[in-house]
C-alpha cells in the first residue's frame, strides 16, 4: 500500500432491498475516499442508508452494484471478490461498537488476541501483538484483568484494541461515543485520532453525538440514500 | 461376644443407637451379637446383624410370655400329656414345644480341590434339602432380586436423564439468546462457527461438571442418613460422568443451532 493511496474507495455503491414494485433503494450512489490516518464522520437522520451503508462496507450484506476498493485491494465490483467474506472482515476491517461486547470469561489480553489467534497466527505472537495494543491504548496494566473488573472505559480500549489488533486498513465505528459524557466522549475520539496517526487507519465513525461532531475534518451526511460531503472544524482536543 | 470396630462405632454411634434399640426391643437383652459389619446388607438393602445360631433359633422359634403360659394351661389339662401321678411327662411335652432343632441354612465352605458344584449335587440327593452354590446364589440375587430393582431404577435415571438433558438445554438456550448481539459480533469479527459451537459446548459441559460434582459430593455427604445403604463404585461414579457430559453435549445443540443461525449484522446498527 502506498500512502496516496485511499484506504477505502467507494464508488457508486448502490443497495436495493427487494424487488419489483416494493423494492427499497437504500443506497442510490455512494461514493467516498478516504485516505490512510483519516478519521471522518458519517452522520444521517434515521433510515438515510448509514447503517446499511456500514453493513456493506463491512461486508456483511452485498452491495446491489457499484464498486469498493480496501487500500488498493477490489473488494467488490458487481460482485465480491473474495468468497472468505469472515476472512476478510477478520484481516481487515476492524469494529468498534457503542458498546464493548468482549468475552467476559477472558482477560484482555486474550481478548485482542482472539483476532490475531483466528488468523492463524500463534498464541505468543498474538499475545505480544495484544500487549502492544493494549499498551498502544493504556490499558497494558490491565492486560490480566478479567473484562467484569475492568471500568467502562478500559472496557471501551480493549474493544479498541481488538479492533486494531489485526492491523487494518480500515475501522468501522457504530456509534462509539453514545453512552458517554462530553469528557469521555471526546477522550474515545482523542484515541481514534492518534491511532489513526500511528497505525495509518482509516477511521469512520458513525454518530448522532453533537458533542463530537466539530473534532471531524470532513463529514460525510447521508440522505435518501446519498452521501454529501461537508467539511468539519477538525477542532483539536 | 461383639465384634464391632471401634472406627464403625465411632463414625455411626447414632445409627447403631437406633439399630440397637429396635433390635432390642426384638430380640431382648438375652441375646449375643457375633457381629456388626460395615457394608453388609440383605439383598432388600436392609442392614445386617450377626447372631449366633442357637439365639437366631430362639428369636425365630420362642413363644412369647402369653403363649407360653397358654400352652402351660392346655398342656396342663390334657391328660394325655399330663398323666395323673405323673408329673415328668408334662415338664417333657413342653421342654419339647419350647426347644427347637430346626435349621434354616448351613453355611458350607468346601476345602481346596473340590468342586461345588459336586458337592452341591450331593447334598440334594438327600430328601428336603436343596444346596446352592456361591455361583448359584449370586444368580439368584443378582437375577431376580437385584434386577428388578435395577430395572426400576434404570427408569427412573432414564427419566431423570430427560428431565436433566431437557433444563440444560432450556438453560443453554436461554443464555445464548440473551447474548445474540454478542455472538453476531463475534461472527463479524471473524470467529468460525465452530470456535462459537466450541464455546457453546464448554458451557454446557461446564454445567454438567458443576452439576455432577454437587450431586457427587451431596450423595456422599447423605448416604449414611439414607434410609438403605447406596453403594456408588469408582467405575460407576466415572460412567454416570461419561453419560452426563454426553447428555449436557447432546442439550446444547439446539443453542448451537440457534446461535449458528444468528447474522453476523445483526451487531451492526440498532
Amino acid at each position: 500500500m502506498t500512502t496516496t493511496e485511499p484506504a477505502i474507495l467507494i464508488e457508486n455503491l448502490t443497495k436495493r432491498y427487494g424487488s419489483g414494485p416494493t423494492a427499497v433503494d437504500a443506497l442510490k450512489g455512494v461514493d467516498m475516499s478516504i485516505a490512510p490516518g483519516e478519521v471522518v464522520g458519517l452522520i444521517g437522520p434515521s433510515g438515510s442508508g448509514k447503517t446499511t451503508l456500514l453493513k456493506c462496507l463491512g461486508a456483511v450484506i452485498e452491495p446491489t452494484s457499484g464498486r469498493f476498493t480496501l487500500a488498493g485491494e477490489e473488494i467488490y465490483d458487481s460482485a465480491w471478490k473474495r468468497t472468505d467474506l469472515r476472512a476478510l472482515r477478520r484481516d481487515r476491517i476492524g469494529f468498534v461498537f457503542q458498546a464493548p461486547y468482549l468475552i467476559p470469561f477472558l482477560d484482555a489480553t486474550d481478548n485482542v488476541a482472539l483476532l490475531p489467534m483466528l488468523a492463524g497466527v500463534k498464541n505468543p505472537v498474538a499475545r505480544a501483538t495484544a500487549l502492544d495494543m493494549l499498551t498502544a491504548l493504556d490499558v497494558q496494566h490491565r492486560s490480566h484483568a478479567r473484562i467484569p473488573e475492568l471500568s467502562g472505559g478500559e472496557q471501551q480500549r480493549v474493544a479498541i484494541a481488538r479492533a486494531l489488533a489485526n492491523k487494518p486498513p480500515i475501522i468501522l465505528a457504530d456509534e462509539p461515543t453514545a453512552p458517554l459524557d462530553s469528557e469521555r466522549a471526546l477522550a474515545v475520539v482523542k484515541i481514534h485520532n492518534r491511532l489513526a496517526q500511528d497505525f495509518r487507519t482509516a477511521i469512520i465513525v458513525v454518530t448522532h453525538d453533537e458533542k463530537i461532531m466539530p473534532t471531524f475534518k470532513r463529514i460525510f451526511n447521508i440522505r435518501d440514500g446519498k452521501t454529501y460531503e461537508e467539511p468539519g472544524e477538525g477542532r483539536q482536543i | 461376644m461383639i465384634n464391632l470396630a471401634h472406627r464403625d462405632v465411632a463414625n455411626h454411634l447414632g445409627r447403631y443407637l437406633v439399630t440397637g434399640f429396635g433390635l432390642g426391643l426384638l430380640i431382648g437383652v438375652t441375646l449375643t451379637m457375633a457381629g456388626v459389619y460395615r457394608r453388609m446388607v440383605s439383598s432388600g438393602g436392609d442392614p445386617m446383624v450377626f447372631i449366633t445360631l442357637k439365639d437366631a433359633q430362639e428369636a425365630q422359634f420362642l413363644k412369647d410370655n402369653e403363649s407360653i403360659v397358654n400352652d402351660r394351661n392346655r398342656l396342663a389339662d390334657n391328660p394325655a400329656a399330663n398323666p395323673p401321678g405323673q408329673p415328668g411327662v408334662l415338664e417333657a411335652v413342653e421342654a419339647l414345644q419350647t426347644a427347637s432343632h430346626r435349621v434354616n441354612a448351613v453355611l458350607i465352605r468346601v476345602k481346596e480341590g473340590h468342586d461345588p458344584r459336586q458337592v452341591a449335587d450331593g447334598i440334594e440327593r438327600w430328601k428336603h434339602l436343596t444346596a446352592y452354590t456361591s455361583a448359584d446364589m449370586e444368580d439368584i440375587l443378582v437375577a431376580k432380586l437385584i434386577a428388578t430393582a435395577a430395572r426400576q431404577i434404570a427408569l427412573f435415571l432414564i427419566i431423570l436423564a430427560i428431565v436433566s438433558a431437557a433444563i440444560v438445554a432450556f438453560i443453554i438456550y436461554t443464555m445464548t439468546l440473551g447474548k445474540i448481539k454478542e455472538i453476531a459480533v463475534l461472527k463479524l469479527i471473524g470467529t468460525r462457527d465452530r470456535t462459537i459451537a466450541a464455546m457453546i459446548m464448554q458451557e454446557a459441559l461446564g454445567l454438567g461438571v458443576i452439576g455432577f460434582f454437587v450431586g457427587k459430593f451431596a450423595a456422599t455427604l447423605w448416604t449414611p442418613v439414607f434410609p438403605k445403604h447406596v453403594l456408588l463404585e469408582t467405575n460407576d461414579a466415572m460412567g454416570a460422568f461419561v453419560v452426563t457430559l454426553v447428555i449436557c453435549a447432546l442439550a446444547s445443540v439446539l443453542a448451537i443451532r440457534a446461535a449458528l443461525r444468528i447474522d453476523p449484522a445483526e451487531a451492526i446498527g440498532g
